[in-house]
């Protein structure tokens, strides 16, 4: 029987997630062509102790001159399950009205991570990509290699 | 029907409609929001502002569709690109840089906002066909185990994720066995092929990595291919790998762990 692991979507998003390429190399690769795809192989624990590996994909999209035009999503089976953008107007998870830079949260009962959202007040002076990344970072408990090669190349799946 | 029922439908609609159309100003820009919803549970943003001709606007959607597709994991293939460029051109739009945009005059601003406004939706018809794909179990991290359970004195280390240059591209192999400088031998690759994007793609990428890296010494080193999801792949595919590669091991969706068997023989064969 296919197990979809969606249950352990709660506690992936309050671990950290180490993604093996630097965060240089991100924005490098962000300026150059305004989008990037990383994955890492997270591990965790499921409730009985073993051992669950989870590929995650990292989606950075700084394509737009505008930066309320930028998202960041953290993917599990190809399915958003964390993520930062922006809307003019929304309504928040608790249904009061909200305007501008949004987490997604996780809804566990449609295994949905589109629909409920939560405002971000520290994304305000958000003007550059590297700005973005590390708050959207911050947010998400994402970190990156420390080690910076000077390599605009990403370790994309080939 | 009566007439005045048919009326007050207007005028309800009107008023809804009229609430639900908000509007923020940014710098020289416009943002507003309709009052519908895409598929992916979001009011559509599109912006106006003013063209560097006097009395022009342009009115576009900032690129937020294509970037919401892809924190979605929807990417931009050319057939998705060409419909997206048809889509724009039905509503007298264009579609370039990943927006969605029309350069308009005051006459025409509302229905030029509608109008990028139903790209805007229209493009994200793709989430609604966007299925998670259920990856169980990770290939790499049961090949990683079965690595460790046949290193040997022999390997001085495993490297993991080694870029390597060929005649046209870089090449990645997901590990590399270093066998110790004295013993005078050639490293063991280990490369895993995923059908991420369809298994004839992936057997044609494996291709032309092994004749870009033909006559180098990268070239010469053993390899080791895992194919996963074996069940996706057709005979012609496999072979193909099979007759560019040392050794090939086949696993399907589920079946990964046994990869922490099959590789310590499988790299034993290949060290011989």
């Amino acid at each position: 029987m296919m197990t979809s692991y969606f249950h352990l979507v709660p506690q992936l998003r309050s671990e950290v997630k180490y993604f093996p390429c630097s965060r240089g190399a991100l924005v490098r690769a962000l300026t150059a062509k305004g989008k990037a795809e990383v994955r890492a192989e997270h591990v965790t624990l499921d409730a009985d102790g073993t051992e669950v590996f989870a590929d995650l994909r990292l989606n950075v999209n700084c394509t737009s001159r505008f930066p309320f035009a930028w998202s960041a999503s953290l993917k599990l089976h190809r399915k958003r399950v964390d993520g930062v953008d922006w809307e003019s107007h929304f309504t928040q998870y608790d249904g009061t009205a909200a305007s501008g830079w949004q987490r997604h949260l996780w809804d566990k009962a449609r295994e949905d991570g589109d629909s409920l959202k939560t405002v971000l007040t520290n994304f305000e002076d958000v003007a550059s990509i590297e700005t973005f990344l590390l708050r959207v970072c911050e947010v998400m408990r994402i970190r990156f290699d420390p080690k910076d090669h000077g390599d605009d190349l990403l370790p994309f799946d080939s | 029907m009566e007439t005045t029922f048919c009326h007050s439908i207007r005028d309800v609609l009107s008023t809804h409609l009229a609430a639900g159309v908000h509007v923020m100003p940014w710098r020289e820009l416009c943002i507003i929001a309709l009052p519908w919803k895409t598929p992916d549970d979001r009011l559509v943003d599109v912006y106006v502002e003013p063209d560097a001709e006097p009395g022009r606007y342009r009115v576009h959607d900032g690129g937020k569709s294509l970037s919401e597709l892809y924190a979605q994991g929807i990417h931009t293939s050319d057939e998705r690109a060409d419909y997206f460029t048809r889509l724009a051109a039905r509503f007298e739009a264009t579609f370039e840089d990943d927006t969605f945009l029309k350069v308009t005059r005051w006459p025409e601003l509302a229905s030029s906002v509608l109008a990028i406004g139903q790209c805007a939706t229209l493009a994200m018809q793709a989430v609604v066909r966007h299925d998670p794909v259920f990856e169980r179990v990770i290939a790499t991290a049961h090949v990683a185990r079965g690595l460790q359970r046949w290193r040997s004195e022999e390997i001085e280390r495993i490297d993991e994720d080694v870029r390597v240059q060929g005649h046209q591209s870089y090449h990645r192999f997901q590990f590399v066995a270093q066998p110790r400088p004295a013993l005078m031998r050639q490293p063991l690759a280990l490369k895993i092929l995923r059908p991420t994007y369809s298994p004839r793609v992936a057997a044609e990428r494996y291709g032309f990595m092994v004749l870009d890296l033909d006559r180098l010494d990268v070239g010469r080193w053993p390899r080791l291919v895992v194919v996963t999801q074996a069940e996706r792949w057709q005979q012609a595919q496999l072979r193909l790998v099979q007759r560019l590669s040392r050794e090939t091991l086949t696993v399907r969706s589920g079946e990964e762990a046994l990869l922490e068997d099959l590789v310590p023989a499988a790299m034993t064969v290949l060290a011989a």
